[in-house]
């Protein structure tokens, strides 16, 4: 499929036009370009607010584009400025920064916004080429750094509105963007190699030089290849029709597309956002393009300006996303691809775009019986392209719940963490009908891992309305009867069981599992150090959960046992509730004695088993008055106290 | 600006480290209202250092090594910038109100307590000085905290507003403060890896530190941090002085913070240990101190000595009343059906304080007061033969239809909802954990008891 990016014309003069925008946008008043391109950007935006989760609040505010002060005067920040916040903190979030970084650069924005804000020149500002504070920071500090400028240090005032330097760097910048779109596929691996954020050491500038070596001698392959082949944007239009969105007939980067870009309504309104995401993402892929072509040129300090000044050049449909080095575009198209952990920026040749992504879950949604080390595999890939793309959509949240659910039905608690720890952070952007039950999965998982104390703080950051629904009723009642180790003695064990088996109709039952049989050994040992002279099998079998037919609840259908009710914090309307469970048939009975059985012989407690009248007992007593053998009551602790043991945070067994 | 600087040299000659703090204080003191403004006022940003120098390096009054000298002279201009921050009202907000920018203090005051921070490590400041890193640990985490709120509480125009709805969940409401708590932190591990002999580490400051990074763990929840810090402290517990000899203050807090751990922990023996140690020495007229404490003190003692606090000591404290005094009443009249439905109401506020699963387990103790009527009301067993009334004792069988019953009317049920299965179970908990003791003879269908202390500590 890449192979449609081979052999483009590169000597043709399309290039001439590429680069001609560049030039023009510069001698233009900042702020026309910024209107011409808010009108283009409509549908970006929403894509935008998809992403970043705007509220309505935001996108209705700013969806009129350049008027967004007749809508509400007060807010001096126009769209263009909040683009820029948004770069800022997007290069972040899809960026392992670290924290330091961060809050540098998060102090430096408002230090510049503050700035702008008070001079009145929030509205001048030509925002989309203005450097990231990020960028202005590093450029301070090689100031710094270079004796000379000391004295210079933007930091000491922060009236002045901080331009980017113009200073040697630029030099090598401007070079790379002659040569930027002549060998891009060509050379896009070798992009990735380049670390961002390390100053400029000796090795890298001899690794630079070697670049700028290589890439010559890869031009001048290219030129010879470059007569037979399909021009740029010929390519781009095939691709275009390949995703069926028909429009962007116009090249994607001539003149034309900074001044009035093309774009029809959407055919289905249902399908809206996908074309959407898709327009984005097709232009961002012209930059991607253009971003890692010029990168060879790059040695590790530039790699960030460089790419910086390339975009503030270009028209706005690129310079959105494609700030360096993340997140990226894919433009890898066959849907199916295993994981592979990176160790660098990954490379948008095998990443796949969002079209891709969902068709991918599409495929393999029909594939749900194909064994659980494949599935998981191609799922965890799918996670990884959304990730470096930075796609947080509703689709983002579909893929990880499912995920989750995967993961908890075959048992994978490592997988399972990984995505359930992602949402609750989309959640708080994308309320999916889903919540509540994730939120009983996590409570669960909290009183699997024995962090029990953390639920208090999960209570605290819900609504009334989701405290009292079925499943977090449930998930709470659980935390309250479960036990914990550090004190001992605590937990109830025919509550719990009785929660075991009267359930929300998802996945609770796999959390459950998980801890059910540790709660099982401790019931047991509570059962051995306080009922005498022995217990019925068929007892245990009832209070320990053994019991087959389980009574699980859906949400809308549930009715609730007087058992179950006395459980719950908030109780359900008395109408809701049925009548207590009949007791267990003849069959029932036989196959869960039987199953209690093999329980007890499992753990070691053969010795104690003894039949009377035709039923089995357990002796609790037996060996009362030998000192050499331990008591059932021992077996059971020692047993009970190592599946305690073994739990650690993430929940794997140690 | 003199008057600060004969301050300081006075500290520096006589080693007087609450004064040398009293220095770099970022508020004034008591004895001199204007004293920051002043300070403020007596330089400008271009001329502090050659002002500052004259009065550190170049002033006769003052006899220190010229590396120390230096240390100071950069602590001092830093504190000057961050006190001309805080004097300077700016409309950064565009409200129209103009107010101190306390994202910049926080900003500045992190480079005051990382010059002082670098004083102590390479050992130019000695270890009397260590009221400085309190002084600087404590502003980091109120300048902190002021800053995350200001960014919080903005008004309802202006473009920040704006941004905080597209950009809030990236911002993160406790930027500042976490960052404070990775500073606090780092001044914390410079005193707990002190080597030198004990009359001149820096381990004399761990204590004020680590309250300072209890209280901000706590405000950002993050409690593993906080179980981190009692590592720590477990790790050097051999190399530290005696907790008795720092501060009654810090001794209090730091226990009482260490006792909130272990209680949410539920490790409630060792909290119970540290809380009422704190709440021994906490001066007798910290009211609010004194609440603080026993809020967890009360439920934990409840837990381990099964002792239920005197309606004196509730009445002078309103706030632990109205939250645990139905609790308290309930659980010894043995009424489950008032201590349900208080644990139901109070779930937020309980959880807020992360006690719901301390105070839920005191249901034990209250069925195991309910049992204990049951038992008193069930009369004397008949004498045998041969015994004298000295002999007599309480019926120790009883039918597990009478408990059943116990716990339907306490529970005030209307209908029958309790099966003899639910009861064993309470019984069977009460019995493991040794609230009383006897068994459960099943098949007969009764509760036997001990003859004698069949309910341990309640005398009977």
């Amino acid at each position: 499929m890449e192979g449609d990016f081979d052999g483009v014309d590169f000597k043709n003069s399309k290039i001439e036009q590429k680069s001609h925008p560049r030039f023009t946008a510069n001698s233009v008043p900042a702020y026309s370009t910024v209107n011409t391109r808010r009108s283009f950007n409509n549908p970006n935006l929403s894509t935008r607010n998809m992403h970043s989760a705007a509220p309505p609040s935001l996108s209705s505010l700013t969806m009129e584009g350049g008027h967004s002060s007749t809508v509400q005067p007060s807010p001096p920040l126009p769209k263009s400025a909040e683009d820029y916040v948004y770069r800022t903190f997007q290069y972040f979030q899809g960026h392992e920064s670290n924290q330091k970084d961060r809050i540098a650069a998060e102090n430096k924005l408002r230090e510049i916004l503050e700035a702008a804000v008070k001079n009145n020149t929030i509205t001048k500002v030509d925002w989309d080429h203005y450097p990231l504070p990020q960028d202005i920071i590093r450029q301070e500090n090689l100031t710094l750094s270079s004796q000379k400028f000391r004295t210079q240090g933007v930091s000491t005032n922060s009236d002045a509105v901080p331009f980017p330097n113009r200073s040697k760097k630029r030099k090598s910048t401007d070079t790379s963007f002659t040569n930027s779109s002549n060998d891009a596929t060509t050379h896009g691996d070798v992009s990735e190699n380049v670390p961002s954020k390390k100053r400029k050491s000796k090795k890298a500038r001899k690794k630079e030089k070697e670049a700028i070596k290589r890439a010559e001698q890869q031009q001048q392959n290219v030129d010879q290849l470059s007569n037979n082949t399909n021009t740029f944007e010929e390519a781009l239009q095939r691709r275009a029709a390949r995703f069926g969105t028909g429009n962007s007939t116009s090249h994607p980067l001539g003149p034309s597309r900074s001044q009035s870009p093309v774009s029809t309504p959407p055919k289905i309104s249902t399908q809206l956002i996908d074309r959407i995401s898709f327009q984005s993402h097709t232009n961002n892929d012209q930059t991607m393009y253009q971003f890692h072509s010029s990168s060879p040129f790059q040695a590790s300090v530039q790699h960030i300006d460089t790419t910086m000044y390339s975009n503030s050049q270009l028209p706005i449909g690129q310079s959105f996303y494609s700030f360096a080095p993340q997140p990226i575009v894919g433009r890898c198209m066959q849907w199916e691809k295993s994981y592979f952990r990176l160790t660098d920026v990954a490379n948008p040749k095998s990443v796949r775009p969002l079209p891709i992504l969902r068709e991918a879950f599409k495929q393999l949604k029909l594939r749900d019986d194909r064994d659980y080390g494949y599935l998981a595999d191609q799922y965890k890939s799918i996670r990884q392209d959304l990730n470096v793309q930075n796609i947080k959509n509703e689709f983002t949240l579909e893929i990880y719940e499912y995920n989750t659910c995967l993961a908890l039905q075959h048992d994978d608690l490592g997988e399972y963490n990984q995505c359930a720890a992602q949402l609750p952070a989309l959640y708080s952007k994308f309320p999916g009908p889903r919540k509540i039950e994730f939120i009983s999965y996590r409570i669960l998982y909290l009183v699997y891992t024995l962090n029990l104390h953390e639920v208090c703080d999960l209570i605290n950051e819900l609504t009334q309305e989701e405290l009292s629904s079925w499943p977090v009723q449930h998930a709470l009642a659980v935390w309250r009867v479960a036990h914990n180790p550090i004190y001992d003695g605590s937990g109830n064990y025919r509550d719990l069981f009785i929660l075991y088996r009267f359930r929300p109709a998802h996945l609770q039952v796999r959390l459950m599992d998980m801890f059910l049989e540790r709660e099982r050994l401790l019931a047991t040992e509570k059962i051995c150090k306080s009922f005498r002279p022995e217990v019925p099998i068929t007892f245990l079998a009832k209070v320990l959960g053994f019991r087959r037919s389980l009574c699980v609840a859906n949400d809308d259908t549930i009715y609730y046992t007087p058992e179950i009710r006395k459980l719950l914090l908030h109780p359900p309307d008395k109408a809701l509730c049925r009548p207590a469970e009949a007791p267990p048939t003849w069959a029932q009975l036989l196959e869960m004695t039987d199953e209690v059985k093999k329980w007890l012989v499992h753990h070691g407690a053969e010795d104690y088993l003894s039949v009377k009248n035709d039923e089995t007992y357990l002796d609790i007593l037996k060996y009362k008055n030998d000192a050499t053998k331990p008591h059932a009551f021992t077996i059971f602790r020692t047993a009970r106290m190592a599946a305690f043991k073994t739990i650690d945070i993430k929940g794997q067994r140690a | 600006m003199s008057k600060l600087f004969e301050e300081f040299r006075t500290a520096m000659n006589d080693c007087n480290g609450n004064l040398l703090s009293q220095c770099i204080t970022p508020i004034n003191p008591s004895y001199d209202s204007d004293r920051l403004q002043s300070f403020y006022e007596a330089s400008d940003a271009s001329g502090v250092e050659t002002d500052i120098r004259y009065e550190i390096i170049y002033h006769r009054d003052i006899d220190l090594p010229k590396d120390e000298k230096r240390i100071w002279l950069d602590i001092f201009v830093l504190y000057w910038k961050a006190v001309a921050v805080m004097q300077t009202s700016e409309d950064f907000m565009h409200t129209g109100i103009a107010t101190t920018n306390w994202n910049k203090v926080y900003v500045v005051w992190k480079e005051v307590a990382n010059a002082v921070l670098q004083g102590f490590q390479k050992e130019f400041i000695h270890v009397w000085a260590i009221p400085c890193l309190y002084v600087v640990g404590k502003y980091l985490r109120v300048f902190a905290i002021k800053a995350d709120r200001q960014f919080a509480d903005l008004p309802t125009n202006g473009f920040q507003n704006a941004l905080l709805n597209a950009f809030g969940d990236l911002i993160g409401k406790h930027d500042n403060l976490e960052d404070s708590a990775r500073q606090i932190n780092r001044i914390f591990s410079l005193c707990i890896g002190d080597r030198n002999s004990l009359d001149v580490s820096r381990k004399w400051a761990i204590y004020y530190t680590a309250n300072l990074l209890f209280k901000t763990y706590f405000k950002l929840s993050s409690f593993n941090l906080a179980k981190n810090i009692l590592k720590s402290f477990a790790a050097a517990k051999d190399d530290l002085p005696p907790l008795g000899s720092f501060p009654k203050a810090q001794q209090v807090t730091f226990l009482y913070h260490a006792g909130i751990v272990y209680c949410i922990e539920e490790d409630y023996s060792k909290a119970e240990e540290h809380l009422f140690e704190a709440f021994r020495q906490c001066h007798k007229d910290a009211h609010r101190n004194k609440e603080l404490i026993l809020t967890y003190l009360i439920p934990i003692h409840l837990l381990t000595s099964h002792q239920i606090p005197s309606a004196a000591l509730l009445a002078s404290y309103p706030r632990i009343q109205s939250l645990l005094g139905p609790i308290i009443t309930a659980v010894r009249q043995g009424d489950l059906k008032t201590f349900d439905a208080t644990m139901r109401r109070e779930l937020v506020n309980l959880t807020r304080l992360r006690i719901f699963l301390t105070v839920e387990r005191s249901r034990d103790i209250l069925i195991r007061n309910l049992i204990r009527k049951v038992y008193l009301l069930g009369g004397y067993e008949d004498l045998r033969e041969g015994q004298t009334e000295a002999d007599r004792v309480l019926r120790s069988r009883i039918p597990i239809s009478e408990i059943q019953a116990a716990l339907h009317f306490s529970l005030g049920y209307e209908e029958d909802m309790l099966d003899s299965d639910e009861v064993e179970q309470l019984l069977a908990n009460m019995i493991y954990k040794n609230h009383m003791k006897g068994y459960i003879a099943r098949d007969r269908g009764i509760l036997v008891l001990n003859k004698k202390g069949a309910f341990p500590g309640t005398g009977a």
